[in-house]
């Protein structure tokens, strides 16, 4: 779907959901939320060599104004709790990024007493990068990815969605 | 100075040993406290009359033999994606033959005084089973719930009634003398399981409230929680 042009301008056509969804990946605002070396990269990323505002991705300090979280670290089980709650607070649609092996399994740590053993098993993710920890342009990659994916979901039908962005996360 | 210290100790308290650092703490004047009775008293003495004002840091170190495998989570990691592969071990090493393996915790304090630029490290070994010790409530189940909280976490074996594991091992708490070794005797009550007596706030201070046991003994068993 695209938009259409018509000569002269002036007029431009185009679907309901192709201007949602084109509104909501063009400013993904990600919660500014660092667990560990990740979050290194993280900050590279948003800094000047890397330039993370190209793509509209500008970190918020709330969770009330941010759209993505990036997992960016492992998370341990005291870390667990504020996550589920930050992840509540952050209004709907909203997206999450597992950043690197600890985030997405538990990595190193995966014998250790104290390591959530994967952010899923917590929240629902949608990108999962791998690395330990994944340079700057792995993560600009993941948020591409996440465009796409984002690029497929039918906002006015609510369809292709996971069921907890149908639902909502309220009731749960 | 620091060679009048452990002469004028040895005379007041009876059975100190000078010892090895340790080795870490190359060329540090060390002494053993005989008994935890002394322990206080030693401390007291270093920081009133000697002028040992900072206390650099408190630790404890487990004296028994391996690692309890157990301690480890054994589950594998069900991933589709991978080949089969052999079955999951944790290879823990065996104790080495000869080396002082006992039945202890030893508790390390290392002190400084800043004026004559000099420090020292007092060593107390304590029993890993203390017969007289305060005996280990199951651990609170909720946050900060009423005074049992800062109680005494469940044995790391996991057994409730366990003949062995009803006591805990104690020493003297040290926040009556430096401020500090509060949090780090709530640390070393935390991973290690020693109970400090007198201490205004014992309580777990780095794991979850929901993890059982004391993560750092040789002899911790991981008991599943709601994450694992």
């Amino acid at each position: 779907m695209k938009i259409e042009r018509f000569p002269g301008g002036g007029l431009v056509l185009t679907t309901a959901d192709f201007f949602i969804n084109w509104a909501r990946e063009s400013s993904l605002w990600p919660l500014t939320f660092g667990l560990a070396c990740c979050a290194i990269e993280m900050m590279a990323a948003y800094a000047s060599r890397f330039d993370f505002e190209r793509f509209g991705v500008m970190p918020r300090p709330s969770p009330r104004q941010a759209d993505v979280m990036l997992i960016a670290g492992t998370v341990v089980k005291k870390m667990a709790e504020p996550i589920v709650t930050i992840y509540r607070q952050m209004p709907e649609p909203k997206f999450v990024i597992s950043m690197g092996s600890c985030a997405n399994c538990g990595g190193p740590y995966y014998d250790s007493y104290s390591v959530v053993k994967g952010v899923d098993k917590i929240i629902p993710v949608d990108i999962y990068i791998p690395g330990c920890p994944p340079r700057p342009e792995t993560l600009q990659f993941a948020v591409i990815k996440l465009k796409e994916k984002m690029d497929s979901l039918k906002p006015t039908r609510l369809a292709m969605a996971s069921p907890v962005q149908e639902k909502g996360t309220r009731s749960w | 100075m620091v060679g009048d210290i452990s002469v004028i100790l040895q005379e007041r308290f009876k059975g100190l040993k000078i010892c090895e650092p340790p080795a870490s703490l190359k060329g540090i004047l060390t002494i053993k406290a005989a008994k935890a009775a002394d322990y206080l008293a030693i401390a007291r003495c270093l920081k009133e009359e000697f002028g040992f004002e900072y206390l650099d840091f408190l630790t404890a170190v487990d004296w028994k033999g391996g690692v309890d495998p157990r301690g480890f989570i054994v589950e594998q990691n069900p991933n589709p994606l991978l080949p089969d592969r052999p079955a999951f071990e944790i290879i823990v090493e065996k104790p080495a033959a000869g080396f002082p393996y006992r039945e202890t915790f030893e508790i390390i304090v290392l002190m400084s005084n800043w004026k004559d630029k000099a420090k020292f490290c007092l060593r107390l070994e304590i029993p890993r089973v203390c017969p007289g010790g305060v005996p280990l409530r199951p651990a609170p189940q909720s946050f900060g719930g009423g005074d049992n909280a800062g109680g005494i976490g469940r044995s790391a074996s996991g057994t409730e009634s366990g003949p062995e594991a009803l006591a805990a091992p104690s020493a003297p708490s040290l926040t009556s003398v430096w401020k500090t070794a509060d949090w780090q005797e709530r640390e070393v009550y935390d991973l290690m399981g020693i109970v400090f007596e007198g201490h205004p706030n014992l309580k777990k201070i780095l794991t979850p409230e929901f993890i059982q046991g004391h993560p750092l003994r040789k002899d911790y068993v991981h008991i599943k929680d709601k994450y694992d």
